[in-house]
């Protein structure tokens, strides 16, 4: 699954622009498929559990090696849905097609090869592998501001993988001498396991992101073109999700760091909740959100509890695909009517009905309607939560009213309001509706059959 | 016995290429010159590197052949293969470089293989010496950056011998063996003295902090295939004096020399990094960088184990073929006029894969995976976490965060949309980037061989 990927990048680098999309079409279903296949096994037999692992650097001990288990089944499975719909829809009003399908593969080999890694060492080099691909996304494709926004992106995301490879470093000189993920279990002296949370909550608390590590977001989110920001805030950012469910679910000393983290995590989603309320830009207004639900996330991860874990992996898994969902369709909105502004659109709704239906989904889907994916992730963090913290960790559900609210004011705004309502420069094509579609039919999928994926985990 | 045989062709190879280079001396053709550099220059880095893998034996009592010294000639003799074929983009007199270059790699072939201190004093005067005078060669102009490392090395050479003085007593012979330091007893202070007068003097050329004033004036005013000279080899040779002298000779006194090695290496990594962040010319920039790198690989030998030698011999490595990459493309750069980090706007555009090539070079040396910068850093400050630096790790990462935002800023510049007419590289140019890139690649996704390479030199480097 890592070759793959690995493969097509290299064809799309080689060949020309006519197939560049194609191939990247081509890599990024092949990996869906597979990861569907993954899941219906993993349905069937109850369980998965496979790791690889070869040679790389014997003087050294370290492997690199692969492993799959339930929650890097369901994000793989994320990321294929995900990296699929924008390698299909993503390219609206893409200035250089082989450039971004060049982007996107190299975003592919990461993020797979980032979900499916056994030991630190695989999970922080296919970590940069993304970083660049990220960069170069807004640095070479953004919109009018990019320069700036994608340094900012870089120096903050530099940040987190030193701290992350200081983390790392800690872990492979510690007596254990080893750069598996189980071995954050092993008997580590507590000091080594303070440094070690310390260095790595940094780097994931900077990449999901968390409050006051967040700054670059805003920026790159809206800098990116509208590919860039569906891989960014639905991918990239559960990287750090990904890593702190594994440390903080591993290391011994976390239980007595729960409570701080997930103050932390509730005062996260109440600043992006009340940031959100005051942008007028829809995109800037997503990025705040995705940094709420990524709250949640965390909150779900410090409760610890197995139940909370589970709904955080699976709150990443609906999140990731309903942030590529509403990022693509305002993508798709501001190419057709060339504007994003909440205080001039007006009644989209008459000549855009496809973008509107898919926002309208969305925001229900975002505020956890029940039959979408995200109802049983949010059920299951907060009913975590509730189990380790007590009724306090029920309060950041209000910031859930709001982004509820901010949501009704948007779709009352731009795409009723009838009188003299906007007109579009460009009708929707056949496959950008296309890849809606299919961010909404797996959100469906997988809000009515969450068992599906939830079978694995028991 | 194949080793010795390995042995005498190096030396037989050495000495066919000083009488070559003398005799093109008087002739111009400088493609023979060329051909005949590059094909005993493969010959040494090939016989070099097999011959790492046999075990250690010692020729006329002063010439020490094992992984350590094999595994530097080697690479000392593959990097001046991409220094010669970047001179003849230069239009100087190449017979006469070609003949100080293969004195200098005499001198090399000294350091590296060097049993006694005496060798290493003469190694170094001898790599360094020649280089003033290719400087000197290129005319008036570089007259400036010529006399500044003149003075500089002479110093450095003059503080070496007075070192080297203070630590007869102790060991009459000369010879790089441990000292005897007998536990309990106070510390000589000669020896602590000349512990201090190491280290400046090494400090000169290997570009450490105090010391280093001269760097980036110098890389600026030399040519191209001269700077790279600079800070990819000769640079270098100084690292491996200072990993004989400090790992071999002094690892009694480890305690002592660790930490003012260490507090060096802080210095220098801070000193490089603020002052890259600064830079507008890219060429300074780099010498800045290069800086820094110095910093890192000291942080190996300031923590004198065997892990922290292996990292230090990696990232030494590493180095080399990013900073002749690196500085190929700006050399070639600044000689279209295009200097500034202003200039660099829109290269991306009109020379897309010398763009990328010098991204991936940056990436490198900012330490990200999957390229070889990030083997050595892991390593490096591995190795100081390892031998409870804790802060010497610290420290490092932040520099290594700090330097991708000048690496930002000059990836931002170069891909910066601006029609420009198309950028055409000379050969040469070309073939020295791309051999830096394959290398930084392949290394980077198989560090294997490099690192078994380094770890057989390390304890090579114990043994002795």
């Amino acid at each position: 699954m890592v070759a793959i990927p690995i493969a097509f990048f290299a064809a799309a680098a080689l060949l020309g622009k006519r197939f560049s999309k194609l191939l990247a079409c081509a890599s990024t279903l092949i990996i869906l498929i597979i990861a569907l296949a993954l899941i219906a096994s993993a349905f069937v037999s109850g369980t998965i559990n496979l790791s690889e692992s070869y040679t790389f650097l014997p003087s050294l001990s370290i492997n690199f090696s692969l492993a799959l288990d339930p929650i890097s089944l369901l994000l793989v499975t994320m990321s294929g849905i995900v990296l699929f719909a924008a390698a299909l829809a993503g390219d609206v009003g893409e200035v250089d097609q082989k450039k971004s399908a060049i982007l996107l593969l190299l975003f592919q080999v990461g993020a797979t090869g980032l979900f499916l890694s056994g030991n630190f060492l695989v999970f922080f080099v296919f970590w940069d592998v993304t970083l660049v691909a990220s960069f170069f996304f807004i640095n070479a494709l953004g919109s009018g501001n990019r320069k700036t926004a994608s340094l900012k992106f870089l120096i903050y995301e530099i940040f987190a993988s030193s701290m992350l490879l200081l983390g790392i470093m800690m872990l492979y000189t510690s007596p254990l001498h080893s750069l598996g993920f189980q071995a954050l279990r092993g008997p580590l002296p507590s000091a080594t396991q303070l440094t070690i949370l310390i260095a790595m909550m940094l780097a994931f608390f900077v990449n999901m992101p968390v409050f006051p590590l967040h700054s670059w977001m805003p920026d790159a989110y809206t800098e990116a073109p509208t590919r860039g920001t569906m891989l960014l805030s639905g991918i990239l950012s559960k990287f750090g999700g990904y890593g702190a469910l594994i440390v903080l679910s591993s290391l011994t000393i976390s239980k007595s760091y729960a409570l701080y983290i997930a103050s932390l995590a509730a005062i996260s989603i109440f600043y992006a909740a009340f940031s959100m309320l005051g942008q007028k830009d829809i995109k800037r207004a997503l990025s705040y959100a995705s940094m709420l639900e990524m709250g949640i996330v965390l909150l779900g991860i410090s409760s610890l509890s197995a139940i909370g874990l589970e709904g955080a992996a699976f709150a990443m898994f609906a999140y990731g695909m309903i942030m590529a969902l509403m990022f693509l369709d305002v993508g798709v909105l501001f190419y057709s009517f060339g504007e994003r502004d909440i205080r001039v659109l007006k009644g989209v709704l008459i000549e855009g009905r496809g973008i509107a239906f898919a926002f309208i989904f969305g925001a229900f889907a975002m505020v956890g309607v029940p039959l979408t994916a995200v109802f049983v992730g949010d059920i299951l963090v907060f009913l975590g939560a509730f189990s380790s913290f007590g009724a306090y960790s029920l309060v950041p559900l209000l910031s859930i009213i709001l982004l509820g609210a901010y949501l009704y004011f948007v779709i009352d705004k731009i795409f009723y309001r009838a009188k003299d309502h906007s007109k579009p420069v460009y009708v929707m094509d056949r496959i950008q509706g296309l890849g809606l579609a299919l961010l909404v039919f797996f959100i469906l999928l997988f809000g009515i059959m969450p068992f599906i994926v939830l079978n694995a985990f028991k | 016995m194949v080793a010795v045989e390995l042995a005498y062709t190096i030396i037989a190879s050495l000495l066919l290429m000083l009488f070559l280079s003398l005799l093109s001396l008087f002739h111009r053709n400088r493609h023979i010159a060329f051909a005949g550099n590059v094909l005993l220059l493969a010959v040494i880095a090939v016989a070099s590197f097999m011959l790492s893998i046999y075990p250690a034996h010692v020729l006329f009592g002063m010439l020490a052949f094992n992984a350590f010294s094999s595994a530097f000639i080697g690479l000392f003799a593959s990097a001046l293969i991409l220094v010669s074929i970047l001179a003849l983009d230069h239009s100087g007199d190449y017979n006469l470089f070609s003949f100080l270059l293969s004195i200098s790699l005499l001198g090399m072939f000294f350091v590296a293989s060097a049993a006694s201190l005496l060798e290493i004093l003469l190694g170094l005067e001898m790599v360094t010496l020649p280089t003033v005078a290719m400087l000197l060669s290129e005319g008036k102009s570089r007259l400036e950056s010529a006399l500044k490392l003149f003075v500089l090395s002479v110093l450095s050479v003059t503080v070496l011998v007075f070192a080297i003085s203070l630590i007869f007593p102790y060991s009459p012979s000369l010879m790089l063996s441990s000292l005897n330091a007998q536990p309990g007893a106070a510390m000589p202070y000669l020896v602590l003295l000349a512990i201090i007068l190491f280290a400046a003097s090494l400090g000169v050329e290997t570009a450490q902090f105090p010391f280093n004033l001269w760097v980036p004036d110098v890389y600026e005013g030399a040519p191209g295939h001269i700077t790279a000279m600079l800070a990819g080899v000769n640079k270098k040779v100084a690292f491996v004096a200072m990993m004989e002298i400090f790992l071999v000779m002094l690892l009694a006194f480890r305690g002592v020399f660790s930490t003012f090695l260490a507090v060096l290496a802080v210095f220098t990594m801070f000193f490089g990094n603020l002052l890259a962040m600064v830079q507008s010319n890219v060429k300074r920039l780099f010498a800045y960088s290069s800086i820094s790198q110095a910093g890192y690989i000291l942080v190996g030998i300031a923590v004198a184990t065997s892990f922290g030698a292996e990292a230090s011999i990696f990232q030494i490595f590493a180095h080399t073929f990013m900073i002749i990459g690196a500085f190929a493309i700006v050399s070639w750069l600044e000689r279209s006029n295009i200097k500034s980090l202003e200039d660099y706007s829109g290269i991306g555009s009109s020379n897309p894969a010398m763009a990328i090539s010098l991204t991936i070079l940056m990436l490198s040396m900012a330490g990200v995976p999957p390229l070889m910068g990030f083997y050595g850093k892991f390593l490096l400050f591995s190795s100081a976490l390892s031998a409870n630096y804790f802060y010497l790790a610290l420290f490092g990462i932040i520099n290594s965060f700090m330097s991708i935002y000048y690496y930002g800023k000059v990836i931002n510049y170069m891909f910066m949309k601006r029609g420009r007419p198309s950028l055409r590289f000379s050969v040469a140019t070309r073939l020295v980037v791309y051999a830096c890139v394959a290398a930084i690649l392949i290394f980077g996704i198989y560090p294997q061989p490099i690192v078994s390479l380094a770890s057989a030199a390390g304890s090579a480097l114990a043994a002795l």
